[in-house]
């Protein structure tokens, strides 16, 4: 597994330039911004931890473009290690990117003296985790499907198809005069409410990593 | 038995290999076929990168979709047209395979690879052929394997590349009496030179197995007119082809020929020439 997740990392190594202007863009951003504090950290975070998941699907397209995996199923390497290692890799990536934008956030927020909730600000930064373990649990299996382009091109085109079904919900039940926002609140901060979350998302999670090791156990190369 | 390859099924579109073989410890054993015969795929099936339609394959004694981890220490393999990803070095190379062989011993495979001009921080999509194929073989024998499994290592290299190539075999044969090779090539003179047997494979079916020494000793063209034609004892004729100024017959019984017919014109077969026969002659 250590020797996969090096392989890994030598191969995004040459993204490590992005990495540092993700960084800078973080702070610009922070800098630059003028209303809500709570809706930038929401933004920045997010948009950090779905780029470190898109780092995965890369070390993969790459994997099969090249056709490495043919190679590295010759090591000593099985196929589940291999889907297991990807996995990890998204996490600690995730994790790492996550950890990153938060710790950029805080500085500013501590350099500007910024007048935040910080409550808030901490259950924002769990729900981007939860985006982190949904991205990958749906990201990588639809890679391993797909393949390639194609399967980037999907995961892009159910990415935006999701964030406008969202968008559009909403306006309508504002439209209709319904409060979903308030109920939101409401359900965020009944204490079952995280539990359930954190139950669905691991659920999530487990399966589509038995559907990702049943995919590539039927692959050839 | 190190290998053994029972009546393996796999069908595409338009391709069926249907093959068997085997090889013992201690052997160079090689696959020798036209692009597009089957080699590879047989390479892969071995490898279990492929499900068959049916057969067997067994490996070390095992079914080879059993094999663990510490079974394919034992194995070191180039595939024709895969290795790493082109952005890592040979440096980085090593350290992953530091970290995936107990007995990768990387300042060893660092010093062999600066032996063979092998440049240890550039990047592979920076080489030439020959350095791909150089190094993808001294990956191959990093790890102090047992077997090599080897898809044209020699493809696309120059004479003088080819040599260090089959070289670098020579010796990792000459280690220990139970290292074994089993490699393709589409150029039978490097195979002429290495191996004990050679399978030869076509339209995904093996066509003839014999040990080199026999093909080289013992085999040969004889061409004959019409006239000699008729009368030839046909016993020892694997395959007949016609041209221009008669027939031209392949035999794995030159010495018969030469003689009882002192007449007629006795070759001594290349497997270049075996296979060309094997493919394009008919059966008598």
């Amino acid at each position: 597994m250590r020797g996969l997740l090096k392989k890994d990392w030598y191969v995004i190594k040459n993204l490590k330039k992005i990495l540092i202007i993700l960084v800078l863009m973080i702070v610009f951003l922070m800098i630059g911004q003028q209303g809500n504090i709570e809706e930038s950290v929401s933004f920045i975070m997010g948009y950090a931890t779905i780029f470190s998941t898109i780092m995965v699907i890369n070390v993969m397209e790459i994997d099969e473009k090249q056709k490495s995996n043919a190679f590295l199923f010759t090591l000593p390497v099985s196929r589940k290690e291999y889907v297991l290692e990807k996995y990890l890799f998204g996490i600690l990536m995730g994790l790492a990117a996550w950890l990153i934008s938060a710790l950029s956030v805080t500085a500013i927020i501590c350099i500007r003296r910024a007048d935040v909730q910080w409550i808030e600000l901490l259950v924002q930064g769990a729900a981007m985790l939860a985006l982190l373990f949904l991205m990958l649990g749906f990201e990588i299996p639809v890679q391993l499907k797909f393949g390639g382009e194609k399967g980037r091109i999907i995961v892009i085109a159910t990415v935006m198809v999701l964030c406008l079904g969202v968008v559009s919900i909403a306006k309508m039940l504002e439209k209709r005069g319904i409060d979903w926002m308030g109920n939101l609140e409401w359900f965020v901060v009944q204490s079952w409410s995280w539990i359930a979350m954190a139950a669905a998302v691991a659920a999530f999670f487990a399966l589509s990593v038995l559907y990702s090791i049943h995919l590539i156990g039927k692959k050839e190369y | 038995m190190l290998l053994q390859v029972k009546d393996i099924r796999k069908q595409y579109k338009n391709f069926e290999l249907n093959c068997s073989m085997e090889m013992m410890e201690g052997c160079i054993t090689g696959l020798i076929g036209q692009n597009g015969a089957g080699k590879s795929t047989m390479f892969k099936a071995i490898l279990n990168l492929i499900h068959l339609d049916g057969g067997e394959i067994m490996l070390f004694g095992k079914e080879h979709r059993n094999l663990t981890n510490r079974d394919r220490e034992k194995i070191g393999v180039v595939l024709s047209d895969s290795t790493f990803p082109e952005v890592m070095t040979p440096r980085e190379i090593a350290s992953v395979l530091d970290e995936l062989y107990e007995k990768f011993d990387k300042n060893d495979f660092c010093r062999r690879c600066e032996e063979k001009k092998i440049p240890l921080e550039k990047p592979l999509k920076e080489f030439s052929t020959g350095m791909k194929a150089k190094l993808k073989v001294l990956t191959a024998l990093s790890h102090q394997s047992q077997f090599l499994i080897l898809d044209e290592p020699t493809s696309g290299l120059e004479v003088v590349a080819r040599g260090e190539v089959l070289d670098l075999l020579r010796e990792y044969m000459e280690e220990q009496e139970d290292h074994s090779i089993l490699i393709s090539s589409h150029i039978s003179s490097d195979l002429e030179g290495l191996c004990d047997d050679v399978y030869m494979i076509h339209q995904g079916k093996i066509i003839l197995h014999e040990e080199t020494d026999t093909i080289l000793s013992n085999y040969g063209l004889l061409k004959v007119d019409e006239k000699q034609y008729q009368t030839l004892e046909k016993r020892y004729v694997l395959r007949v082809k016609k041209e221009p100024f008669g027939y031209q017959c392949l035999t794995n019984e030159r010495q018969f020929y030469m003689e009882n017919y002192p007449g007629i014109v006795a070759e001594k077969g290349t497997i270049d020439q075996v296979i060309e026969m094997m493919i394009q002659g008919e059966e008598k």
